[in-house]
């Protein structure tokens, strides 16, 4: 186990500087080239933190979804990876059409996104207008 | 010898002397009288275009500020330069605000790839920097407004142009018409994910369900008309820019990209690229004689946002694949949950 700074804390350290220092300094394509940087840096904190409750999430709703969609008594794939796959599958093909599953879906989809985007761009969510 | 930036060299090394001196000496060939060209400046470099601005002098038009358009390599245009320089001319002819393109030239040997020249025309086109300008010049929020009915009137008489002045060699989409195209490429999209997104698959089978029929006239659409695009002034819109994606299209295409929340900047509530609602838009698209129809109007919204999100991806996957290696390219792949939120946003029970 590594000695303090935690991995979340050192990338924040790393985003500081990116940003406070070397931005300034900078101009032109390079400049955009290391905002977008600093910017991953800042997300990649915020996956190291949140990442696991986000998927632990996704994987329980995309298993209601699974229910909700796939007729039988299948179970639903146990890796996120094939769950959502066979999620996907069955959307595309239609399974969610009828309006009230449509809905039900929906809303499950709503906050498999919106724990996403609490990573990649918290504060993206708080306008759900068209 | 013309006056630009870089001193002019002898002509024993040609890829030495000026891109201003070469402009020159081809504008005084082709105007037939001698043309000199000054301060041409870089305004752009993307993989698909060359941008700058410089001043021409000619003896009888007198000081021109000119704008050039290059495409580096032939093999990359979406649209050949000739084709693009008739579209714009199309447009002008019917009204819309375009720079008036005044050369043309398609041999490569001369600045390096295929250009043309059109009327450099001053304002603000950096999309943040757009909304500052309209938004301190008017917080009221009228100016806004006035340019999101320019907008639609600018897309309604492009909408106009009879199919038999719309240029014959822009391309007609494959398949049966640009619904069916728009569909194959999202699923050819879809397929081609590193990971599987419900989201869009979601929004894929919704627009297949709700599949509008194709338009049945054919009609030329701009297909990037948005806040980036567009030339802005204290006075409104002064122009609409890039015109390489002009194809036959369906006209609630070019109205539904103008409102997606990408081209807002923050300005979420006001759906016209932060600037006006939707309303002054459509308004004033009706009022100059377009036929607003919602429902496909919020079809092409979908897929607008489920496209886009795909295409976000898509830049990801070329980071990874090493055809386009880049850190912004591989950022792509952390914006993707924006556009699913947005497809959801639009697929609201």
């Amino acid at each position: 186990m590594q000695h303090p700074p935690s991995a979340s804390q050192l990338l924040t350290a790393v985003a500081e500087l990116l940003n406070d220092e070397v931005l300034p300094v900078l101009s032109g394509p390079v400049q955009h080239k290391a905002r977008v940087a600093a910017s991953l840096v800042s997300i990649i904190e915020r996956e190291i933190r949140l990442g696991p409750d986000a998927q632990n999430e996704e994987q329980r709703l995309l298993d209601e979804i699974f229910d909700l969609t796939v007729s039988g008594a299948a179970d639903p794939p146990e890796d996120l990876y094939s769950l959502r796959s066979t999620v996907a599958t069955q959307l595309r093909n239609g399974a969610a059409s009828e309006p009230e599953v449509h809905a039900q879906v929906w809303e499950r989809l709503m906050q498999i996104v919106r724990a996403d985007l609490s990573i990649a761009k918290p504060g993206y969510d708080s306008w759900d207008g068209v | 010898m013309s006056e630009t930036s870089n001193a002019a060299t002898s002509p024993e090394v040609s890829p030495a002397v000026s891109m201003g001196d070469r402009l020159a000496s081809w504008l005084s060939e082709v105007r037939g009288r001698p043309v000199t060209v000054h301060g041409l400046e870089a305004v752009s470099a993307g993989a698909r275009r060359f941008n700058a601005l410089c001043e021409v002098r000619d003896p009888e038009i007198g000081s021109q500020q000119i704008a050039l358009t290059m495409i580096p390599s032939a093999s990359i245009q979406l649209l050949d330069v000739a084709t693009e320089a008739a579209v714009r001319t199309a447009a002008q002819h019917a009204g819309v605000m375009v720079p008036a393109v005044y050369e043309v030239c398609t041999d490569e040997s001369v600045l390096g790839g295929p250009f043309f020249l059109s009327a450099a025309i001053m304002g603000e086109t950096v999309p943040r920097r757009v909304l500052r300008l309209v938004h301190g010049t008017d917080p009221s929020g009228a100016l806004g407004q006035k340019i999101a009915g320019q907008i639609g009137t600018a897309i309604a008489q492009l909408h106009a142009i009879p199919p038999e002045q719309i240029p014959p060699s822009l391309v007609t989409p494959p398949g049966a018409g640009p619904i069916d195209a728009a569909m194959t490429g999202v699923e050819n999209q879809l397929i081609e994910l590193l990971a599987p997104s419900p989201i869009f698959s979601f929004g894929v089978s919704w627009l297949e369900r709700n599949v509008p029929s194709e338009p049945n006239v054919a009609c030329l659409v701009h297909s990037d008309i948005r806040n980036g695009n567009i030339i802005v002034g204290p006075d409104g819109l002064r122009a609409i820019l890039d015109w390489e994606g002009s194809r036959i299209g369906d006209p609630m295409e070019d109205t539904a990209w103008t409102c997606q929340r990408m081209w807002r900047f923050r300005d979420d509530h006001l759906a016209v690229g932060g600037l006006g609602d939707a309303a002054s838009m459509s308004d004033a698209y009706i009022a100059a004689g377009g036929h607003f129809d919602e429902d496909r109007f919020r079809w092409w919204r979908i897929m607008g946002t489920v496209r886009w999100g795909l295409a976000m991806a898509g830049q990801s996957r070329a980071h990874l694949d090493g055809s386009f290696p880049s850190i912004v390219m591989a950022a792509s792949g952390r914006r993707v949950a924006e556009l699913e939120y947005d497809a959801l946003c639009l697929l609201r029970p």
